[in-house]
């Protein structure tokens, strides 16, 4: 699928990989809305793609909001319209600094489900519904090995992440005979504000930069033919 | 008919009655299905739902603003900052809308107060509509305008729903671009389950979108200047769709009013189905010959309305009237949420 010329939203985008996605399809064409919570840095984020020629558009919304995912929907039809692609990049860790499950709080718990799992699955459903009706669309579900490795303090993000990469499944099987398409991408650990605040003690030097990721996440969605909707996968398509 | 509560989750849809030459009878939407072919092509509205009612006070006065459709100036064809928008007074969905007072009187420069952040600044006041219709700007565009008009509007209410209905109710499940005031609600029959049914066996389904507009402009003689003109958007690959499908005898169904109006619209002004994105003010009575819809899928509505007059197109006022008074033996309810009417030419696949 080419990215130029096609309406695209990226949740989180305020920065780290989500900024970076959204410079990434903008420089290759695409009309960008980037969604994300905090109104002064999204909007100086989306500006400075705009003065380097790129589409892209802000929309102030917390993604686990119920009340924001149809304003978000609508803002982006509307302005970038249709949306095509749908990349679900927002996350939270949960508790800040990592913990045990048996010291996270529940409230803590609930607040990973509801921004990593419940709010893409509101706002899929009302994209990927419009997709279904249209023939064709794209949603990829940003993921990490936590969801798969039980890594210990890992407990809040590590399952909301699993759960979302079943979601990736039993969404690409329901839609399939709609032709809307989805995928589980692990972009690996980048030096952004996400892995800060998960391991301070790391060496950034040693993580990989979100704007090289987002360039590889960018050729995996155009690349063709185009890997098995469902699948998981890493930045370079390869099956995980 | 009884005027349904609230929309409900039935495992086979809802109640569904089927008129056709051949006879009527009671099936449900989930077999929406089994009575079309591959051959056939649906097509929906693909409109979202706006919040198009405000509250608010002009000078400490109560009334209710529910934004009509963008006050387009020539040419433009983007929703902006102006809207022209139809007041209502004091009173809520517990109020019938019959009976909810006048709006007070407006005049060009007022502030409509709808929140700390909101203040609609009256731009005009429309001649020869009772005072009703005004035209408002809202203090933003783009972007911005959006989170306004999501923060502090609400759907259009109806007084026969037993708690306000919130954003999420007034959506179909395919709802795109945000044209519409009120929902597009023929549309509802379809969830996912339907349309995973119609892929199942082959059926098309395929978008158009249309603004749906206001069902009342709570007086009775402006309600017969209703349904005004509509914005309305036919994709390429829609177009060449029904075009197709036309061409190898299969049938177009409607489903709802709206994609009549959007295609038997556009095939009066264009001849075939046609890609377009323009204003459609095709009203369809009992006299219209329809060019492209062959079967239409509606809510159940009380005779005498405007949606009444366009299943005249498709039956006689014989057929409809033997219709309605079965489905009301039958208990069928009307109104927005609910039961479902196909009206079909004919049970065994012709146009």
């Amino acid at each position: 699928m080419n990215v130029r010329g096609k309406g695209i939203i990226v949740t989180g985008a305020s920065r780290g990989l989500g900024e970076a996605l959204a410079r990434e399809f903008a420089r290759r064409g695409g009309r960008v809305i980037g969604v994300g919570r905090d109104e002064a840095t999204l909007k100086s984020s989306m500006r400075r793609i705009r003065e380097e020629g790129g589409d892209a558009h802000a929309v102030v919304a917390d993604i686990a909001d119920k009340n924001a995912v149809h304003g978000i929907a609508a803002a982006a039809a509307e302005l970038v319209g249709p949306v095509e692609i749908l990349v679900h990049n927002a996350s939270t860790l949960g508790p800040v600094p990592l913990r045990l499950l048996l010291d996270t709080p529940c409230e803590i718990f609930e607040e990973a489900l509801a921004v990593n799992l419940v709010g893409p699955f509101r706002l899929s459903k009302i994209v990927a519904g419009a997709m279904a009706v249209r023939g064709s669309g794209l949603v990829v579900h940003v993921t990490s090995d936590a969801a798969v490795s039980p890594y210990p303090k890992w407990g809040a993000y590590g399952i909301s992440k699993a759960a979302l990469d079943h979601m990736t499944r039993i969404w690409a099987t329901e839609l399939a005979p709609f032709n809307v398409e989805f995928l589980s991408v692990d972009p690996g650990e980048m030096n952004t504000k996400m892995h800060a605040d998960a391991m301070p003690e790391a060496d950034p030097g040693a993580l990989s930069d979100p704007k090289a990721i987002a360039a590889r996440l960018a050729d995996l969605i155009e690349r063709s033919p185009r890997l098995a909707s469902g699948s998981r996968v890493d930045v370079e398509g390869r099956p995980l | 008919m009884i005027a349904a509560p609230t929309a409900e989750d039935l495992p086979r849809g809802h109640r569904m009655l089927v008129v056709s030459r051949e006879r009527c009878f009671e099936s449900v939407t989930a077999e929406i299905g089994s009575m079309l072919t591959s051959n056939d092509l649906v097509v929906v509205n693909d409109s979202a739902t706006l919040p198009a009612s405000f509250f608010a006070t002009r000078s400490g006065v109560p009334l209710e603003v529910r934004l009509l459709r963008p006050a387009r100036r020539e040419g433009e064809m983007d929703l902006g900052q102006e809207w022209t928008a139809v007041l209502f007074g004091a009173g809520d969905f517990r109020t019938r809308t019959e009976d909810r007072p006048s709006p007070p009187r407006l005049t060009v420069g007022d502030a409509l107060i709808v929140a700390r952040d909101l203040t609609l600044e009256v731009s005009r006041v429309h001649d020869g509509w009772k005072h009703r219709l005004v035209d408002v700007r809202f203090p933003a565009r783009g972007e911005a305008l959006f989170r306004l008009l999501y923060r502090h509007g609400r759907p259009i209410q109806y007084a026969h729903t037993r708690v306000p209905l919130a954003i999420w109710d007034v959506q179909t499940g395919f709802a795109d671009r945000p044209w519409s005031i009120e929902p597009p609600s023929a549309g509802f029959f379809l969830r996912g389950s339907e349309r995973a049914d119609l892929a199942a066996r082959g059926v098309t389904v395929a978008p158009l979108t249309h603004a749906a507009g206001i069902s009342t402009l709570g007086d009775e003689e402006l309600d017969r200047r209703l349904p005004l003109p509509e914005r309305s958007s036919i994709p390429r690959r829609t177009a060449a769709l029904v075009g197709a499908a036309k061409e190898r005898g299969g049938r177009i169904i409607a489903v709802g009013t709206t994609v009549m109006r959007a295609l038997e619209g556009n095939a009066a002004r264009h001849g075939s189905a046609t890609a377009s994105d323009e204003i459609v003010d095709l009203v369809i009575t009992d006299a219209h010959r329809r060019r492209i819809v062959d079967g239409l899928l509606t809510g159940m509505h009380e005779l005498g309305t405007s949606h009444h007059r366009i299943l005249e197109s498709f039956a006689s006022k014989r057929t409809l009237t033997q219709a309605f008074a079965f489905a009301e033996r039958a208990g069928f309810r009307s109104h927005e949420f609910g039961d479902a009417m196909l009206v079909l030419p004919s049970l065994n696949g012709e146009r």
